[in-house]
């Protein structure tokens, strides 16, 4: 007999999650928990994550964790359970604030309105120090920008086409979540969540040179907007990068201004000062 | 007749006739809707060069080794390469009289993208560990030199016959043949290798893989990542001298009279976020990081017990995140990997992980 590949486990960051909507169906006569595909298009079981615990809540069966990465929270939730007595226990011990590796099955729920619920429940808790939360982001960062790379390169493509993006370089898998992406979250702002990844595994930069920057977007932006259309992003990006700035810092400054209500985006990456 | 050569083939080439010998044929059945069929692939060559072929039909009587004339044939590309085909319409014809020397060119690898697919192949690379050997064939003494062959993506092991090497300078090898042994790729060379003293390249101290960029055997490569699973077998094993199998029992059932050792090993799942890998990690290894000495392993006097040594792995390696040097293979479970040197990650390190090729290195 076959053995059976073990399923490897997703490192993807909350915001990743928070943010996904669609759960495959469930194969008739399977037993177990359905996919979950996320904005990325990634097909999630068995997740791994890395944070701090910033809430607990233990009752006599169940034990609730809220862990922070640097996006936002996941939520674990660890039953007793026969076969992992140790689990809960484990799970009981964690202080607020500790740092903790957590793999585990990804677990929907769906409410009346509509609403998705993901939560996670640990096959394995292991303590973690700050290097190991520091691996755990610098992969994920790696993960995550592969992605969307390969989702970008897809959507360039007359009609998608899985070898076109293998033959660049990027593996299957990465060409099955660009696909799985345009299925099911065609609109979602990839660009978004590459800023917010980005700015997030930065180190805190010079702020008189960001505050620099930002004025320079904005300058920019007021004098090339067209009227009804808006400034065209290419643009920033292109004036930003004759001014030295990375493609990924320029994204990030707009996801601030965005924040701070500056710019609003007239239509898909077209903005305009407020 | 006007006959054309394999270096002037392009997918425009049409009505033309080709004079080449059958480098290679292999015969491979199909099954469709349709029902079973067979065609033939291989490699054809020229003064020219070399190019695969595939013949959806061949007469039976053509062997490997023949010069065939062909006609109708068509070129086109496949794979990124180009390939002829023969079918139903094409003629070929054997000219057993003629002789032919073929141009020989093979493709240049990376160490890490040798795969069985393609099995003469020129590699670059730094020679390193060089053993001298002597063996007899057909009565006469021939020299045979096994070595490393190392580039800035892995290292593989390499056998020259009849050809002098010296280590630690750098060669180009043109022809050099890939085979598989015990999952692990090798390469050797003969009298019909041409070897080139190149000019030295850098080799990075610690080729880093991200995990699913492993896709097949490759020696010498970094993995980095958490791990997530420990098997339960692995620890402070008792192994006979004679077979080196563990066993539980005080001696070895099939070697009663041999002597019996302490001996450390694991066996662990390694996770990157690209994806997982089976590993396994012995003594060397594992005494570095569990920081255990020869003199601690004494069977009669054990320093350690069976549990204190699987609580040090446990505290050693879950989760990490560690650095791991050593040899991906392949076996019938798919890829695993033998874990030689064990490190910590540092602190600066870090954002080598999250870097794409590509971006400026602060
Ligand atoms: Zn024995």
């Amino acid at each position: 007999m076959m053995a059976r590949k073990r399923e490897s486990s997703k490192w993807v960051f909350s915001k990743e999650l928070k943010d996904t909507t669609f759960v495959e169906e469930m194969p008739e006569n399977e037993r177990g928990k359905p996919f979950v595909v996320t904005p990325l298009g990634t097909r999630i079981k068995r997740i791994l994550i890395a944070g701090i615990v910033t809430a607990k809540n233990s009752e006599e069966n169940l034990t609730k964790l809220t862990v922070a990465d640097n996006l936002g929270s996941f939520y674990v939730s660890v039953f007793k359970n026969e076969y992992q007595p140790g689990l809960k226990e484990e799970a009981d011990s964690l202080e607020i604030n500790a740092k903790v590796v957590i793999m585990g099955r990804v677990n929907s729920f769906k409410t009346e309105e509509g609403v998705l619920y993901l939560n996670i429940n640990p096959e394995k808790i292991m303590h973690g120090d700050s290097l190991s939360l520091a691996y755990w982001a610098a992969r994920a960062t790696f993960v995550v920008r592969r992605k969307i790379l390969a989702i970008q390169e897809m959507k360039k493509l007359e009609s998608p086409d899985k070898q076109k993006i293998t033959a660049m370089g990027y593996s299957v898998e990465e060409a099955e979540c660009a696909l799985r992406h345009i299925d099911h979250y065609k609109t979602y702002n990839v660009t978004e969540m590459l800023a917010a990844v980005m700015s997030s595994s930065k180190m805190p930069s010079d702020s008189q040179e960001e505050s620099g920057n930002k004025e320079k977007v904005m300058i920019f932006i007021k004098t090339h907007s067209d009227p009804q259309k808006g400034c065209r992003y290419e643009d920033i990006i292109a004036y930003m990068k004759d001014n030295g700035m990375e493609q990924a810092d320029t994204d990030e400054l707009l996801n601030q201004l965005g924040a701070d209500g500056d710019i609003y985006e007239v239509s898909l990456k077209r903005y305009k000062a407020v | 007749m006007m006959v054309v050569k394999i270096d002037k083939l392009d997918e425009n080439t049409k009505n033309e006739t080709i004079v080449v010998k059958i480098l290679s044929l292999t015969e491979k059945e199909t099954k469709s809707e349709k029902g079973e069929g067979v065609y033939h692939y291989g490699l054809i060559g020229d003064e020219t060069g070399t190019m695969p072929y595939t013949a959806w039909a061949l007469p039976a009587t053509i062997r490997q080794g023949d010069v065939v004339e062909l006609r109708n044939f068509s070129v086109k590309k496949y794979n990124d390469s180009l390939r002829l085909y023969l079918d139903t319409r094409t003629d070929v014809i054997l000219r057993p009289e003629d002789k032919m020397d073929v141009k020989r060119v093979y493709k240049e690898y990376k160490i890490k993208n040798l795969t069985l697919k393609d099995q003469y192949v020129t590699v670059s690379g730094k020679i390193t560990d060089v053993i001298e050997k002597k063996y007899e064939k057909d009565g006469q003494q021939k020299d045979v030199s096994y070595c490393s062959l190392e580039d800035d993506t892995g290292s593989i092991r390499l056998s020259l016959f009849e050809v002098k090497i010296k280590p630690d300078k750098f060669y180009k090898l043109e022809g050099l043949r890939v085979s598989e042994f015990k999952g692990r790729l090798r390469l050797s060379g003969g009298d019909r290798t041409k070897i080139l003293e190149i000019k030295a390249f850098e080799i990075p101290e610690r080729k880093i893989f991200s995990i699913f960029e492993v896709t097949g055997p490759v020696d010498s490569i970094t993995l980095t990542g958490f791990v997530v699973y420990l098997g339960e077998k692995g620890g402070l094993v008792r192994r006979c001298s004679e077979c080196r199998k563990s066993t539980d029992d005080i001696k070895c059932p099939d070697h009663p009279d041999a002597e019996m050792f302490l001996d450390l090993y694991a066996y662990f799942t390694l996770e990157d976020g690209t994806g997982d890998i089976p590993c396994t990690a012995g003594r060397t290894p594992l005494m570095d990081i569990l920081n255990i000495k020869d003199e601690d392993l004494n069977l009669t006097k054990p320093k350690y017990s069976k549990n204190d040594i699987i609580t040090k792995i446990e505290e050693a390696l879950m989760p990490g995140p560690l650095v791991f040097t050593g040899d991906a293979s392949s076996g019938s479970n798919g890829i695993s990997f033998r874990v030689r040197k064990i490190q910590k990650i540092s602190e600066p390190e870090l954002r080598l992980y999250s870097q794409l090729p590509g971006d400026e290195i602060l």
